[in-house]
C-alpha cells in the first residue's frame, strides 16, 4: 500500500478510530486517547504493506488500539505508582453531533451512569462490550479483534451485560432491573 | 432491545474526528517516518557469515570422512559455533540500526 493510499485510509476511518480511542482510554490520563491514535496510526503505517484494503481494515486498526492499550495501561499502572495523573475529561458528546443530549438533564445522567459502569469494567469484558456497541461488531469480528475464539467472546459480552446491569441498577434504580 | 441495549448503543454513538493539532502532529511523525530509510547491515556481512558457517559445516565433514572422532573435529564445532554466534550478534546489530532494539528496550 502506497503512503497516498494509506493517508486515504485513514481519513476515512480517523473518527471511528478517534472515538474508539477515547472509548477505551475513558478514564484515563488526560493525554492517553492521543497517544493511543497516534501510535495506532504509525504502528499501521510501519505495517501498511501488509495491509489489504479490500479486507476488513478497519478491524485490523482496532486491533491494533487494543494491543496498544493494552501496552499502555500496563505502563500507566507502573507511572501510576510514581506520579499520578489526572483522568480524562469528560467525552464531548455535544462535540459529537449530539446537541440535545446536555438539554436532557435524565438522559445525560444516565450518559454519565453508563460512562461510570464502563469504565469499571475490567478490560476483558470492556472492550468486547466497546466494540460490540460502538461499531456493531459481532462475536468473530470482535474475536478477530482480540484474538479470542467465539465462544470466549460470547460469554464475556454475557458476563459484561449481566456486570453493567448491576452496575447500572445501583446507580439509577428500577431502569435496568 | 432491552433498555440496557438502548443505552449503551446511545452512549457509544458519539464519534468526534481527532484534534487538529493531534492531526497535524501525525502528519509530521508519518512524514518522517515516510522519509526514514531504514539502514541495513552490508551484504558483504551476510556473505563472509555464510561463508564461515559453510567453511566449517564443510571441515566438519571432511575431518569426520578421514580420521573420525578427534580433537580438531572439536574446532572445527567450536568454529561453526562462532560463526553461529556472529550471525547472531549481525542480527541484533542490525536491529540496533533500523531502531527496532534500543539499549535497555526492545519495541
Amino acid at each position: 500500500m502506497l503512503v497516498k493510499d494509506f493517508e486515504r485510509l485513514i481519513s476515512e476511518y480517523e473518527k471511528d478510530l478517534y472515538s474508539f480511542c477515547c472509548y477505551l482510554a475513558a478514564g484515563a490520563a488526560s493525554d492517553m486517547a492521543g497517544d493511543l491514535y497516534q501510535d495506532t496510526v504509525l504502528a499501521a503505517f510501519e505495517m501498511r504493506g501488509r495491509i489489504n484494503p479490500d479486507g476488513n481494515p478497519k478491524s485490523l486498526l482496532f486491533s491494533i488500539a487494543v494491543g496498544k492499550w493494552k501496552n499502555a495501561r500496563r505502563k500507566a499502572v507502573r507511572r501510576q505508582a510514581i506520579a499520578p495523573q489526572q483522568p480524562l475529561e469528560e467525552f464531548d458528546y455535544a462535540a459529537a453531533g449530539r446537541e440535545n443530549v446536555e438539554a436532557d438533564v435524565q438522559a445525560r445522567a444516565t450518559q454519565e451512569a453508563v460512562q461510570a459502569a464502563v469504565n469499571s469494567l475490567e478490560d476483558k469484558f470492556r472492550i468486547p462490550l466497546i466494540l460490540h456497541y460502538f461499531d456493531d461488531m459481532g462475536l468473530e469480528a470482535i474475536g478477530g479483534v482480540m484474538g479470542l475464539p467465539k465462544g470466549t467472546v460470547k460469554s464475556r459480552l454475557h458476563k459484561a451485560r449481566a456486570l453493567m446491569k448491576v452496575l447500572l441498577a445501583k446507580e439509577t434504580e428500577g431502569l435496568y432491573g | 432491545m432491552d433498555d440496557l441495549d438502548r443505552a449503551l448503543k446511545g452512549h457509544f454513538a458519539g464519534r468526534m474526528p481527532p484534534p487538529a493539532e493531534l492531526k497535524l502532529a501525525l502528519r509530521a511523525k508519518l512524514n518522517a517516518a515516510a522519509a526514514a530509510k531504514t539502514p541495513s547491515a552490508p551484504r558483504w556481512m551476510w556473505m563472509v557469515v555464510a561463508f564461515e558457517f559453510a567453511l566449517s559445516v564443510a571441515i566438519l565433514f571432511a575431518l569426520w570422512m578421514l580420521f573420525g572422532q578427534s580433537l580438531i573435529v572439536y574446532v572445527a564445532v567450536s568454529f561453526a559455533g562462532m560463526s553461529l554466534f556472529s550471525a547472531v550478534v549481525l542480527v541484533g546489530v542490525t536491529q540496533f540500526m533500523q531502531g527496532k532494539v534500543q539499549l535497555g528496550r526492545v519495541n
